[in-house]
């Protein structure tokens, strides 16, 4: 809301500056962040682990060392090995739809556990795009793609898509579920905070089954960083399936990606 | 508690036992202005031969006074009227209509009248403030537009909700615990383009009195206060028409009588063109942003004691992106009253009020489109009767039914989608009866005290889903015919006047508060699309106590008007929703939410100048609001977004000339609670803020300095204009509207904050006129 209002006010003309200004912000104790997914694509899969900064420091998060990784179902314990500063990496563990994977971390006496389920796989049928001049005084026109899927029967399906434009991620979480579309065709445009997409530029959409709680972190996530609905809710930490002292999510979704060209 | 009761009970019986020992006759009427006819309401009758004896009219201009026969004089006096001294024989019972004239606008014809302009100290309610229509029209303003909302957010215990926003929060409640009434009719929304500017129309406007938090048992249904607005009833003996052209906006009012002295009419309707601006630059000219009102209202006297009165309000704010995107919003009230004279000692008022808000969203892409509706309406049943018993007591006893239908967003499109998504309206019945009596145990102490049953019934037509902690435990599905669960709540109220001299008195009062609808807002500054929910399985109604205390003084022959108040609030069944709540697809909102208690206190100072060349008033208020919920904060007690530890008003007016009158204000504030990142970390490229209290930081302190020039013009036959020059933010401070926090875009290993302001200098000019 807080950003329509700032909008409208520059629509009207008025004075309205933005200045980049001092801020005492407090000082945190570093916390644990947990970044770790499983997939039914072929492994290995990767666990990463760092740590949170002050605020007035850079955007160095140092990466957290010789900490003892799993990642488990119900025959395997497959034990990560450090293979860069912080980053952990599988061995033999293979994602399977419809298992529950348990993810369990040691830092130093500090017990992390996460678990997460593979949900059913829902196809990806096609990609178009959306044509919008929104805000835009010239002929300039920007394209917002929308993937095509059929949701299926049973409720509950939740998904997340990531997008890459010519190459670089775009840093925009999109998640969804089909709480007000179940069952039916799936063509909701993925509005960007990111990039932008214009004629002839590449695009390749990688569409993600998720189980409820990664949907929930995201959607808590990108209404706390601003990038979700009104961007005027009070800030807080996501809801994470993380549990002990750290934040961050644990999640095992399938994957399936397009290539398109947008023409 | 149960001593209260017994303290009332005990009042009671102290009343209706009283013995009249002789034959008494009463004397009624109005009071009326003698030029336009409307009816005054507080006006004071005194009667010389009996000091100790004062009443007011009330708000519908009726007055009852029951004495023994014999030759009185009796002065009626209202502030900016002349007093009206009137000597009656009164022998037997008999009906008297009072005209006072306004006093003459020259200064040197000003006669101080010896008279008591001392009802802050007399009156036994405490926390309340008249808003006098003339004071407003001469404060500086923004965007030339005069507004009752901005003036009260000057008083003690009144925050402004944001710069340049018309929302209030009193005594530390939040936005949504006011009862905004217009004409009796509540206003679920009263602002315009997204705050900044209020619903009311302040041509339209007779008088307003806010009351903070010891709201007499007449009213009830929200816990932080009551603004309770009236309009222009419309000059019954001439023709008159009266606008104003401002920067952005544009008023015009037209009354009149209809058939002279009998019945008169009000129309007064008000547009903002701003959006023709927009039209001619090129970015924006596919965009729409406007809003229009209009207030009309007519009365027509039947006879000597009865009348009836019909008034509306409809107002419609529009906003446009293009063809693409749309949303329209506005309240619609309608107001059926009939005020009669049963006798002379007891009037009635009997009111059939309608309420709308509702809002709409239209989205239309290539291939798709689709509406988004929401409404909240209203039917509300009020009788009331006014029981004057004697000089010492009055009695109001009441009841009040309300319809409400909430709808939540309901899609409408061509897709097959939009059916599946649909919830129909919830219904509810919120009922009220009520007593109140005034009663004066002696000249020095007066007691108001009364008790307000309330009740809410959800009706049956919906499925209600209970959830403990987020998660569903049980469904209740209520059929149409069913009646669901009943919340029922004794409200007692009282106040207490000791008068210590003649100029100086000490108030104190309880009041129990509740609330049954509630206003589910995640944004900081209100938005349109805010959810009004009702009562449920999940929600309880919210309640509030509050105990205050206060000392009120007049000096110099009520020149100058003093008052110190303290207050302590409790509240309970608060509603937020729960840390990263999911508002927009959740099938059920009241899974998100999340309960808890508040408690909200401090000290008012207020002081203010009268009469002479120099007006004006400082108000300073010290107080903390804080909140618990269990889910939020580790459930330890914190700062509500609203808590402003310090909170200032200067407001002052000079009378240079004739012509030219100055005014200023200067407002400072503390900033508000908010929650500003502790830390940071990165999840896949992307910087996340890491968060440890909930609002515990505070935005910058607010101060602002406005200034306004007003000349009136020379009066040429009927013809009267007046020109208000004012410059908002006069010393040009950047005040933080929002803080946001971003890596720097020059240099990607670094965080920023960045503050953005709203305004910078805002003049701006507007020309009145009537006729």
């Amino acid at each position: 809301m807080n950003k329509i209002i700032v909008a409208l006010f520059s629509i009207l003309l008025l004075s309205n500056c933005t200045q980049v200004i001092d801020i005492d912000l407090n000082n945190s104790d570093p916390k644990i962040i947990v970044e770790g997914s499983i997939t039914n694509e072929a492994g290995p899969y990767f666990v990463k682990l760092s740590k949170s900064v002050n605020f007035d420091q850079s955007n160095s998060y140092p990466p957290i060392s010789n900490a003892v990784v799993t990642i488990s179902d119900e025959t395997i314990i497959d034990t990560l090995i450090e293979i860069k500063s912080g980053v952990y990496q599988t061995q033999r563990i293979q994602g399977v739809i419809g298992k529950t994977y348990k993810l369990n971390i040691n830092v130093n006496g500090e017990v992390i556990t996460a678990s997460s389920t593979m949900p059913d796989l829902v196809p990806l049928d096609s990609i178009t795009f959306l044509i919008s001049e929104f805000g835009r005084g010239n002929n300039e026109k920007i394209y917002v793609p929308i993937p095509h899927f059929k949701d299926p029967i049973s409720s509950g399906n939740s998904y997340r898509f990531k997008m890459t434009v010519n190459d670089t991620l775009d840093k925009t979480f999109f998640v969804d579920n089909d709480d007000l579309i179940n069952g039916l065709e799936y063509q909701r445009p993925l509005f960007s905070n990111d990039r932008e997409l214009k004629l002839g530029s590449t695009l390749l959409v990688e569409m993600q089954c998720i189980d409820r709680a990664i949907f929930d972190y995201f959607t808590s996530l990108n209404s706390s960083i601003g990038n979700g609905p009104g961007g005027g809710a009070t800030p807080s930490n996501p809801t994470s399936n993380i549990n002990g002292n750290a934040i961050g999510y644990f999640s095992a979704h399938t994957a399936q990606r397009k290539l398109v060209i947008v023409k | 508690m149960k001593n209260i009761y017994l303290v009332l009970i005990y009042f009671c019986l102290c009343c209706s036992f009283q013995v009249n020992a002789q034959s008494k006759v009463t004397l009624n009427g109005t009071i009326r202005d003698k030029v336009s006819g409307e009816e005054i309401i507080g006006a004071t009758i005194r009667i010389a031969e009996l000091p100790k004896i004062g009443i007011a009219s009330n708000e519908y201009g009726f007055y009852s006074l029951t004495l023994d026969p014999g030759n009185y004089t009796f002065i009626v006096s209202y502030i900016g009227y002349d007093d009206l001294v009137e000597k009656i024989n009164l022998q037997s019972t008999q009906s008297v209509k009072w005209t006072l004239q306004q006093k003459s606008q020259n200064l040197e014809e000003v006669k101080i009248v010896a008279k008591k302009e001392d009802e802050n100290i007399t009156q036994t309610t405490m926390g309340i403030e008249k808003i006098n229509m003339k004071d407003i029209a001469k404060l500086p303003v923004l965007f030339g537009e005069k507004d009752i909302l901005k003036t009260i957010q000057l008083l003690p215990g009144v925050k402004s909700a944001g710069e340049g926003n018309s929302g209030f929060y009193v005594r530390g409640g939040t936005a949504d615990q006011n009862l905004v009434l217009l004409d009796e009719a509540p206003v679920y929304n009263a602002s315009h383009l997204l705050g900044f500017f209020s619903t009311f129309n302040s041509d339209a406007i007779k008088d307003a009195v806010l009351i903070k938090g010891n709201t007499p048992a007449q009213y009830g249904g929200r816990l932080a206060s009551v603004l309770d607005v009236k309009m222009n009833e419309g000059n019954d003996k001439d023709y008159h028409v009266a606008g104003g052209l401002g920067l952005i906006s544009s008023r015009l009012s037209i009354e009149g009588p209809i058939q002279k002295e009998k019945s008169s009419f009000l129309v007064t309707g008000r547009r903002t063109y701003a959006d023709v601006f927009l039209k001619t630059t090129e970015d924006f000219k596919d965009n729409t942003l406007y809003f229009y009102d209009l207030n009309a209202k007519a009365n027509y006297r039947i006879d000597k004691n009865n009348r009836i009165f019909l008034s509306g309000y409809f107002g419609r704010d529009v906003l446009g992106f293009g063809d693409q995107f749309g949303i329209n919003w506005g309240n619609t009230t309608g107001t059926l009253r009939w005020n009669s004279v049963v006798n002379p000692k007891l009037f009635s008022n009997t009111s059939l009020i309608y309420s709308d808000y509702d809002y709409n969203i239209q989205i239309q892409g290539d291939d798709i489109k689709f509406n988004i509706n929401s409404s909240i309406k209203d039917w509300n049943l009020k009788q009331e009767f006014q029981y004057f018993q004697s000089t010492k007591s009055a009695w109001r006893v009441g009841l009040n039914l309300i319809h409400h239908a909430l709808a939540p967003s309901r899609f409408e499109g061509d897709a097959e989608i939009f059916n599946s998504l649909n919830t129909v309206s919830r219904n509810s019945l919120e009922n009220a009866i009520y007593f109140n009596n005034a009663y004066k145990f002696s000249n020095r102490l007066n007691v108001d005290y009364g008790l307000r049953l309330s009740s809410y019934t959800i009706l049956g037509g919906d499925t209600y889903n209970v959830y403990e902690k987020g998660v569903k435990t049980e469904s209740i599905v209520l059929a149409k015919s069913d009646l669901g669960k009943t919340f029922i709540n004794p409200e007692p109220r009282i106040s207490l006047t000791m008068q210590i001299n003649s100029s100086s008195s000490i108030k104190t009062g309880y009041a129990r508060n509740t609330q049954n609808l509630h206003l589910l807002s995640n944004s900081t500054s209100g938005s349109p699309t805010d959810a009004w929910i009702g009562n449920s399985y999940n929600i309880d109604p919210e309640k509030s106590d509050q105990v205050s205390l206060g000392y009120f003084k007049n000096l110099k022959d009520n020149t100058y008007e003093l008052s110190f108040e303290t207050y302590y609030k409790s509240m309970q069944n608060q509603v937020d929703y729960k840390n990263g709540a999911d508002i927009e697809t959740a099938p059920d909102v009241e899974s998100e939410l999340l309960f808890g208690k508040g408690r909200a206190y401090g000290a008012e100072f207020f002081i203010k100048k009268r009469k002479g060349v120099w007006t004006g008033w400082i108000s300073y208020t010290l107080s903390r609001t804080e909140r618990k919920i269990e889910g939020i904060n580790e459930n330890k007690w914190y700062n509500a977004k609203q808590d402003r530890t310090h909170d200032l008003a200067i407001v002052a007016s000079y009378q240079l000339n004739e012509r030219w009158s100055l005014s200023s204000n200067f407002v400072l504030y503390t900033g508000n609670a908010v929650t500003f990142p502790s830390g940071k970390y990165n999840i896949e490229g992307q910087t996340v803020y890491y968060y440890t209290e909930r609002n515990g930081y505070r935005m910058p302190t607010y101060h602002r300095l406005d200034f306004s020039a007003n000349y009136e013009g020379r009066q040429n036959r009927r013809w009267k204009s007046s020109w208000n020059f004012s410059l908002y933010n006069v010393y040009g401070r950047e005040n933080a509207y929002t803080i946001t926090f971003q890596d720097d875009p020059d240099d990607s290993t670094k965080t920023q904050a960045l503050r953005t302001a709203l305004f910078k200098w805002v003049p701006s000019v507007s020309y009145n006129f009537n006729f």
